[in-house]
C-alpha cells in the first residue's frame, strides 16, 4: 500500500526512510502469505477451463478494488512454485488470441485452500476485538475444524477432517 | 552470437526491447532452473504474453506503442528482482536454508573431524621432540589445538558460505540429483534432505485423543475404519521415503568434492606458513601449498559442475579442465619419490628407528604409486565421461 503512494507533505512520516522501510517490509510480509490464499480463491472459480496469470492479476485487482495488487515478478514464481508442489496444473491453450499458460487448481489444492482459508478466517475472528473491527464468518455454510481450523462445507458427508483427521461427524450433525 | 544478432535485427524496436528485458532475465535465472530448457521457455513466454497482454490493455486495445511497452516493462521490476523470486525456495534457517541445514552439518562434521585426525598425526610427529627436551608437553598440545582451531575455523567459514550462497540461489537436495547415478566415490548426503530423516510424529492430536494414529498420505486421505465409535485420528505425514540400497548421485559427490576440495584447499595453502608449523621442512611448506592450489582449483571446477547440471558443453568442458590439476597432482605425488628433501627424509627420520631404509623406501614407493594410480583412474574415468556425454548425453532422470 505505502508503495503505491506517489506524493506526500516532505514532514510526512513517510518521508522518514526507516518508517517508510519498516511499514514496506511489513505489508510484504503480511502480504505473502494473503497474496497465496487470494490467488488460490481465484483459482477456485475456474475448475474447468482454467485462469491465465495475467486474467488472474486482472480479476484480483477488481475483486479487491485495487488494494491487493501482486506484482507480476512475484505472481509467475508463486504459480511456478504452487504447481510444482502439486496445488495446481498448468496447460498451454490457445483460446483468445495468444497461447496462454492456464492455470486449474488440484484435488490437493483444495484441500489446502480449504485449510489455509479456514485458518485465515478463524484467525481474522480471533484478533478482531484486538483490532477493533467485525469479523462475521459464515458460519450457516461452514464448519471450522476446532482441531485445526480446517474449513469444512456443512452439506457434505464427512466424518473426518481431511487434514488433522479429527472425527466431525457429530459437530456437523449437530450444526445442521 | 551472431545468430541472436540477427535476430534481433529482424526484430521491431518494441519486439527487441521485450526480448532484450527476457534475455536479461534468462541470464539472471539460476542455474538449477534453467538446467530443463523448457522450464526457462516457459517461463519467458509466460512473462512476454504478460508484457504484450497489459501493454494491449495500456494501448486501449490498439497496436501498442514503444512507450507502452517500456511502462509495463517498468511496472514489471528489474529482471534481478523477477528471478530472485524464482529463487526463493526454502524454509529460511538463519542464513541456510532448513533442507540444506543437515548437508551443512554433515560435511561441517566431516570436515572438522578429518582436520582434527591430522592435526593430530602431525602431533604425533613431534612426540620424539619432546622426549628429547626440545619442545615441551604443553608447546606439544597448544600448537594441536592451535593448528586444529584455525584450520577449523577456516573451513567452517568456507563451508558457511558456499551453503549460504546455494541457499540464497534456491537449491534443494534433489537440484543434485539431476545428473544421474554413477559415480564411485561417494560422501553420505543420502540423508542430506530433511525429509529424509526419521519422522517425528506430530503428538498434537494424540495429546486430544489417545487413540492409536494411523498414517496416511496428504494425497489419498481415504479412511473407513471399521469401527466409527472408536474416532481414530489421523497424522498427515509424507510417503515413506524409499529406503534400503544407497544409490550414488553425481551431482551430489560433485558438491561435496567441490566444497571440501576448496576448504581443504585453503587450508592446505594457509596453515603450513602459521608459527605453530614452523619445524616443517621449507620444502614440505610449499608442497603442500601446491596441492592446496590444485585441490582449491578442482574444487571450484566441482562445485561449478554441481551448479550447472545437465548441460552438456559445459559440463564436458569442466571435465576437461578438471584433468589439469589432477595431472598436476600426479607431478606432486612423483616428486615425493624423486625429490626426497620435499618430504621423504623428514619422515625417515621418524621412523629410522623402527624400519630399514629399503622398507621406508618399497612402503613409500607403495603408498604413492597407489595415489597416483587412484589418480590416473580418476582422470580416466572423468575423460570416459566426458566422452560419454559427447555420445549419449545425460541418463533421463
Amino acid at each position: 500500500m505505502l508503495k503505491k503512494v506517489k506524493s506526500f507533505h516532505p514532514e510526512a512520516l513517510i518521508g522518514n526512510d526507516h518508517f517508510r522501510t519498516y511499514v514496506e517490509s511489513f505489508e510484504s510480509e503480511l502480504l505473502r502469505g494473503i497474496s497465496t490464499v487470494t490467488v488460490l480463491q481465484i483459482l477456485k472459480r475456474y475448475p474447468d477451463e482454467g485462469i491465465y496469470g495475467y486474467q488472474l492479476l486482472k480479476e484480483l485487482e477488481q475483486e479487491t478494488n485495487n488494494v491487493l495488487i501482486i506484482e507480476e515478478g512475484t505472481l509467475y514464481p508463486l504459480l511456478r512454485k504452487m504447481e510444482k508442489g502439486g496445488v495446481l496444473k498448468s496447460e498451454k491453450k490457445e483460446l483468445t488470441g495468444r497461447p496462454r499458460r492456464y492455470y486449474i487448481l488440484t484435488d490437493a489444492g483444495h484441500k489446502l485452500l480449504n485449510h489455509m482459508t479456514g485458518f485465515f478466517a478463524k484467525l481474522l475472528e480471533a484478533i478482531s476485538p484486538l483490532m477493533e473491527f467485525g469479523i462475521d464468518l459464515p458460519e450457516d455454510e461452514f464448519m471450522y475444524c476446532p482441531n485445526c481450523a480446517n474449513q469444512i462445507k456443512l452439506d457434505v458427508d464427512a466424518k473426518y477432517c481431511e487434514v488433522c483427521g479429527i472425527f466431525v461427524e457429530e459437530l456437523i450433525s449437530q450444526r445442521a | 552470437m551472431s545468430e541472436n544478432k540477427n535476430n534481433l535485427e529482424n526484430l521491431s524496436e518494441d519486439q527487441r526491447l521485450v526480448k532484450e528485458f527476457l534475455d536479461e532475465v534468462e541470464r539472471k535465472l539460476p542455474f538449477w532452473l534453467k538446467d530443463e530448457k523448457k522450464n526457462v521457455v516457459d517461463i519467458l513466454e509466460e512473462l512476454e504474453t504478460h508484457i504484450w497482454d497489459r501493454a494491449t490493455e495500456l494501448a486501449d486495445g490498439e497496436e501498442p506503442s514503444i512507450e507502452d511497452i517500456k511502462q509495463v516493462i517498468d511496472q514489471m521490476g528489474t529482471p534481478s528482482k523477477i528471478a530472485g523470486e524464482y529463487k526463493r525456495r526454502g524454509k529460511p534457517k538463519f542464513f541456510i536454508t532448513e533442507e540444506l541445514w543437515t548437508g551443512y552439518t554433515k560435511v561441517v562434521y566431516i570436515v572438522a573431524g578429518v582436520l582434527l585426525g591430522i592435526n593430530l598425526l602431525v602431533m604425533f610427529t613431534r612426540i620424539p621432540s619432546t622426549v628429547n627436551g626440545s619442545i615441551g608437553v604443553g608447546e606439544l598440545f597448544s600448537s594441536w589445538i592451535s593448528g586444529s582451531m584455525m584450520s577449523v575455523a577456516i573451513a567452517l567459514v568456507l563451508i558457511t558460505v558456499q551453503f549460504i550462497y546455494l541457499s540464497h540461489e534456491g537449491y534443494l537436495p534433489e537440484d543434485f540429483d539431476r545428473l544421474g547415478k554413477r559415480f564411485v566415490f561417494h560422501i553420505p548426503f543420502d540423508r542430506f534432505r530433511a525429509a529424509d530423516e526419521p519422522k517425528k510424529e506430530d503428538t498434537r492430536a494424540a495429546s486430544i485423543h489417545e487413540e492409536k494414529y494411523e498414517t496416511v498420505p496428504l494425497t489419498k486421505p481415504v479412511i473407513e475404519p471399521q469401527v466409527v465409535k472408536e474416532r481414530p485420528v489421523r497424522t498427515i505425514t509424507e510417503p515413506t521415503p524409499r529406503m534400503g540400497k544407497r544409490h550414488k548421485h553425481l551431482g551430489k559427490d560433485y558438491l561435496s568434492e567441490g566444497i571440501m576440495g576448496i576448504a581443504f584447499g585453503v587450508i592446505a595453502i594457509i596453515l603450513p606458513f602459521m608459527p605453530f608449523l614452523d619445524f616443517l621442512p621449507d620444502q614440505l611448506k610449499i608442497w603442500f601449498a601446491l596441492t592446496g592450489v590444485t585441490g582449491l582449483v578442482l574444487g571450484f571446477i566441482r562445485f561449478f559442475q554441481a551448479l550447472v547440471g545437465r548441460r552438456v558443453g559445459l559440463q564436458q568442458a569442466l571435465l576437461f579442465l578438471g584433468l589439469a590439476p589432477q595431472g598436476f597432482n600426479i607431478a606432486l605425488y612423483h616428486a615425493i619419490l624423486y625429490r626426497r628433501e620435499i618430504a621423504y627424509d623428514w619422515v625417515f627420520g621418524f621412523v629410522q628407528t623402527y624400519i630399514t631404509a629399503d622398507t621406508f623406501q618399497t612402503i613409500a614407493t607403495i603408498v604413492v604409486w597407489v595415489v597416483i594410480g587412484g589418480t590416473i583412474l580418476k582422470m580416466l574415468s572423468d575423460f570416459i565421461r566426458m566422452t560419454r556425454l559427447g555420445f549419449d548425453g545425460f541418463p533421463q532422470k
